[in-house]
């Protein structure tokens, strides 16, 4: 067991009970995270990635219910075996979460300043004005320049940068000792990317906290992680230092998610043909 | 979002228009002669035709349709054959007890509907989802006069807590007026909660499968919390819309619940000036509904854009 670790997950299983049906999406998943270090989970869609978040956090899909078996110790919490308010609790002080989709993750009618701090609101820890102050401060950490005006604004009125900006700001609000990105950049344009994943950076450097990295991005992880596990159908099949895993992949897996990452120095690949003229009508 | 205000309005007057051209041609459309069933069958054809030529009866509907519009513009709606009474002071005599009915049976529905549907969309397929599934469409599917008879049988004649039927004004008699009340507003609000449930149901719960549920529960909400800080108000663009559609409709008068519990509404002025073919009440009556439905269905797009943001930019 290791004694400094943040996060420590061991033999989790879980499993979606559904119609009377019954589908494992998570297999024997053991792993940890050292306190300050971060960690990728690499995987394609459906590897289980998200699922495997899920069941760390206790939260379930609308309308499923799953079983979890094993144990999860984040941040000295038990979360299998915490219920109601002390649960909440966790979740608010230990973890921040960015999401994938930096539109569809803030709710379209509260003001963007007012989803920053929420987590201040559902603890009711703060006031009104306490909050706000807060959420300003925050704004301004986060890169908005007029951030008392932006901080009035409603998700729809900002870019997919700014939005995604909020949800960092947001995740980093009460410093918590796990930051966990959920495929943060995947919906954002590649010249964005770069600049959320400097922010979440720098981010994790002010706030000391750990990061669990979720991507289907074996590159993103590589350049960003110290360590990366890589998923495939709920299990893990390749778990190590990022150097590792990249110079001397194991599995097939991980050489076939490898090779799927183009390089300017790889064998140049032919052209898709493009249908001729008056073919598609 | 202003400039959408004038073909709005616009649109508006055109469908009062319309509404008031077909009411006049009810003169000819509905079966038996007014100047018959007011005379009776011992009057001479010549008193009929005198009468028919005072009531204007004998001029086309064109004429009658114009003359009707002028008299609304400057207030004056006609007069009842029934009454002798100016059409539009009979009509605002009746507003005050369809207003109370419609208003607090609403209050009802919401009150019920919205802590159901929305408890019940947290926890979709389970005891409380069910047994509101169940329940809510029960109450659709029987009639809202039966929902009433059942409530008359059981609290007016059996235990004998509530009067079975009648009216007392507010200002009369505060206590007798609510013992009225009681029974049609239950029934009423009922029926009208149990759409509001259904419809409010099916948006929280796309509304709970969001990212932005999924990263209120991170981020510590307790259910209360997220249902009715977070999930409500982006749900409710088509319960506001329901319900201004209800007030609209229901403030031309409540014609079943109005004669059942023999309310002296609007509806009851409906039914009865259509059973007396009074002519000028009937128009009447049709262009004041029309009126509340235009009315409301403009203040539930305000509501609805006061209350997501995105509709005024027409994102939703």
């Amino acid at each position: 067991m290791n004694t400094n670790a943040i996060l420590e997950v061991r033999d989790l299983t879980t499993t979606v009970l559904r119609h009377g049906t019954e589908r494992t999406v998570v297999e024997g998943v053991t792993f940890s995270l050292t306190r300050g270090r971060s960690l990728g989970i690499v995987g394609e869609s459906g590897a289980g990635k998200s699922m495997l978040i899920r069941s760390i956090l206790g939260v379930h899909p609308p309308g499923v219910t799953l079983r979890v078996t094993g144990s999860v110790t984040l941040d000295g919490h038990d979360m299998l075996a915490l219920r109601g308010r002390e649960r909440r609790r966790a979740l608010a002080t230990s973890v921040g979460m960015i999401h994938q989709d930096p539109l569809r993750s803030l709710n379209p009618t509260i003001r963007v300043g007012d989803q920053l701090t929420e987590t201040l609101a559902f603890a009711g820890t703060a006031t009104r004005r306490e909050r706000s102050r807060r959420g300003i401060e925050l704004m301004r950490s986060v890169g908005f320049r007029s951030a008392e005006s932006e901080s009035r604004r409603y998700p729809h009125e900002l870019s997919g940068g700014q939005r995604q900006r909020i949800g960092i700001g947001a995740a980093a609000l009460t410093e918590p000792a796990l930051l966990i990105g959920d495929e943060p950049t995947t919906a954002l344009d590649v010249t964005v990317q770069k600049r959320v994943l400097d922010l979440l950076h720098d981010t994790r450097l002010r706030t000391g906290s750990s990061m669990l990295l979720v991507t289907h991005d074996l590159g993103v992880a590589a350049e960003r992680c110290d360590e990366i596990i890589v998923m495939r159908n709920g299990r893990i099949v390749e778990a190590g230092h990022t150097s590792e895993v990249i110079e001397a992949p194991q599995h097939p897996y991980t050489r076939s998610l490898l090779d799927s990452i183009p390089r300017l120095d790889g064998p140049r690949l032919r052209r898709l043909r493009t249908p001729q003229e008056g073919a598609l009508s | 979002m202003r400039i959408a205000w004038l073909p709005r309005a616009g649109r508006s007057l055109l469908v009062l228009i319309v509404v008031s051209a077909l009411t006049c041609q009810l003169a000819a459309l509905l079966p038996g002669d007014p100047a018959f069933v007011i005379l009776g069958d011992e009057s001479t054809e010549a008193q009929r035709e005198a009468l028919r030529h005072t009531l204007g009866l004998d001029q086309n509907a064109f004429v009658r349709f114009v003359n009707f519009m002028g008299g609304v513009v400057t207030g004056d709606w006609g007069t009842s054959f029934a009454s002798g009474r100016p059409v539009l002071v009979e009509i605002l005599s009746r507003v005050p007890a369809t207003a109370e009915l419609v208003i607090l049976s609403q209050v009802v529905a919401l009150a019920v509907a919205v802590p159901l549907a929305l408890h019940s969309a947290r926890n979709v397929g389970g005891k409380l989802d069910r047994l509101v599934s169940t329940g809510t469409f029960l109450l659709l599917a029987v009639p809202s006069f039966v929902v009433g008879i059942i409530t008359i049988q059981f609290f007016a004649v059996q235990l004998g807590w509530l009067p079975a039927s009648g009216y007392t004004a507010f200002v009369d008699d505060p206590l007798e007026n609510i013992s009225h009340m009681v029974l049609p507003v239950l029934t009423l609000g009922l029926a009208e909660g149990a759409v509001y449930v259904r419809a409010l149901r099916g948006s929280a719960i796309e509304a709970l499968r969001s990212p932005y549920a999924y990263a209120s529960i991170v981020r510590g909400a307790s259910d209360p919390q997220l249902l009715w800080w977070r999930i409500l108000r982006p749900s409710s663009s088509t319960l506001l819309a329901l319900i201004g559609v209800s007030l609209g409709v229901a403030l031309g008068g409540t014609l079943l619940v109005e004669s059942l519990f023999a309310i002296p509404g609007l509806g009851r002025l409906t039914v009865s000036s259509l059973g007396v073919r009074d002519l000028p009440m009937i128009q009447g009556v049709v262009l004041f509904a029309a009126t509340t439905v235009v009315i409301f269905g403009i203040l539930a797009d305000i509501a609805v854009s006061r209350i997501d943001p995105r509709s005024k930019h027409g994102l939703v």
